[in-house]
């Protein structure tokens, strides 16, 4: 266990040290606001896959109900 | 227990009756390293032969215990109506991993004629070898019994066998290649313990499956 | 796994935390780390994929037993699509981590056991459609195919444990790669991986559930 706490805080230590130098990220990209832009994209893409499956599970639920009409007549 | 006996006996009796499905495996087996041989002449390095031997083992005992349920499904059905399914299993288990041993021994005599030798502690890569062949076997004792359901029995014995049978291969030819290159009992004790209790898995497992695929 | 077609209301569910992840996940201040830099986002979207797979592969474990114990087809119909839908999700991991890879580790393939772990998963699950495939009788195929799927994913489940022990991994957390433990403390990343995981595993059973419907209906329809 005190191996696995050891292993731990090393790990932090090193986050710390990474932290300090300068890790190149997009920051600029960021900055100009163009990331809502690629955010924007994505969701009108998930809400699309969404707005499908949700028809599509409306569709086999009216096709249960038909089934199961039949089978009380 | 006579029961188990009795199968392995009738197991053993088809198989050397018949002669050719144990003479089949030997020459299987002495092809694949005569090629082997050929192609690579004296020019092998331990990494390349520990690799060869074992791809050599994988595939003879694929052809070797692929037959094992095959020939149950049309001569000698009436068995399965005077045993149980566990007894059966005990007998097809102790009845491979004779064969496995017996597939270790003639692959590595005749690679060690062929190939060359690289091994130095003799005694614990052959245990380590003839672990890794038994669990072969008993990972590929159920996936026969599956695969004689289907019509393509030994391609699908392959298809469904290799991918369910690396776990075991990755462990033992790992503690091979270390042992190779000159790793002692204590270096791969850990390995090989995982290497036992995968197996044991294995055994387990089949019991409890193999009631299921016979029942219809 | 009843609630897969009988419940809706995880299915809001999904549809929030999959928003609330690529929003989150896009966002969110993260962590600056050599080597993985901005792709450190993937880890929302491409890390889910995995843990989605394998809890898909063990509902259809569940479903599997179920079958053996019960000789009810419609839990073979659980189980078959529960893994049609964990192999899509394979694949999609499998992609996106080799794109992944070869930004950050150089190469596309490189001999990682996770890596490794993945392709093994696939191949057994391939094999487990191709012996679908090869039987014909309805009872036979889902008996047989149950045997399967419960003996393979055993197997591969130790395999997920002893691969990274056998060769360093080069997955965060080994091999000069910063570590995902790290991240224990970073609230910011966890605050959005946890919910993703959940969305992404509830979009694969929200798909799953839709063909398990699909599939039950055509099987009423043909025993008619």
């Amino acid at each position: 266990m005190n191996k696995f706490w050891l292993t731990i805080s090393f790990l932090i230590l090193n986050i710390r040290a990474f932290a300090q130098e300068e890790v190149e990220m997009a920051d600029q990209f960021r900055g100009e606001g163009k990331i809502y832009v690629v955010v924007a994209v994505i969701l009108i893409i998930l809400f699309g896959i969404f707005f499908t499956l949700i028809r599509l599970d409306k569709k086999i639920t009216r096709l249960e109900k038909e089934v199961r009409n039949k089978e009380k007549e | 227990m006579n029961l188990v006996f009795a199968l392995i006996k009738k197991d053993y009796l088809i198989d050397f009756r018949q002669k050719y499905p144990i003479v089949g495996i030997a020459l299987y087996i002495f092809a694949t390293i005569y090629i082997s041989y050929l192609s690579f002449g004296n020019l092998i390095n331990p990494s390349t032969w520990n690799a060869l031997l074992w791809i050599v083992l994988l595939f003879a005992s694929v052809t070797g215990i692929a037959k094992g349920f095959i020939q149950e499904e049309n001569s000698s059905l009436y068995y399965y109506f005077l045993t149980s399914p566990s007894q059966i299993l005990i007998a097809k288990f102790l009845y491979n991993g004779l064969y496995q041993l017996l597939i270790v021994g003639l692959t590595f005599v005749l690679f060690s004629i062929f190939l060359g030798n690289p091994v130095e502690n003799l005694p614990l890569f052959m245990l380590n070898f003839s672990i890794g062949a038994l669990g072969m076997g008993a990972a590929f004792t159920l996936i026969s019994a599956i695969s004689s359901k289907t019509g393509n029995q030994s391609t699908m014995m392959a298809l469904l066998g290799f991918p369910v049978v690396i776990p075991v291969l990755i462990m033992a030819v790992s503690n091979s290649r270390n042992i190779i290159f000159g790793a002692g009992l204590t270096d791969i004790m850990g390995n090989l313990l995982t290497l036992i209790s995968i197996i044991v898995i294995i055994i387990a497992l089949s019991f409890i499956l193999f009631p299921y695929s016979r029942r219809n | 796994m009843n609630f897969l077609i009988r419940t809706n209301w995880w299915k809001w569910l999904t549809m929030f935390l999959l928003t609330y992840t690529v929003v989150g996940g896009l966002l969110f201040t993260v962590p600056r780390l050599p080597i993985l830099n901005e792709t450190i986002r993937n880890l929302h979207f491409h890390v889910p994929m995995w843990f989605g797979m394998i809890i898909l592969f063990a509902f259809s474990v569940f479903h599997s037993v179920k079958y053996l114990s019960s000789k009810d087809l419609v839990q073979d119909l659980f189980s078959k699509e529960l893994i049609n839908v964990g192999v899509l999700f394979g694949i999609l991991g499998i992609i996106t981590g080799m794109i992944w890879a070869n930004f950050t580790w150089g190469e596309p393939w490189s001999n990682d056991p996770k890596q490794n772990a993945a392709a093994v998963a696939l191949l057994i699950y391939f094999a487990y459609m191709i012996l679908r495939g090869s039987l014909s009788d309805d009872h036979q195929k889902a008996r047989i195919s149950a045997i399967y799927n419960i003996f393979a994913f055993a197997v591969l489940i130790p395999l997920l444990f002893i691969l990274p022990r056998l060769t360093d991994s080069l997955h965060p957390g080994s091999g000069g790669n910063p570590g995902f433990n790290a991240y224990d403390l970073d609230s910011n990343l966890r605050l959005v991986f946890y919910p993703a995981v959940v969305g992404w595993t509830f979009l694969g059973s929200w798909i799953a559930g839709i063909m398990i419907r699909v599939s039950l209906y055509q099987f009423k329809k043909d025993s008619e």
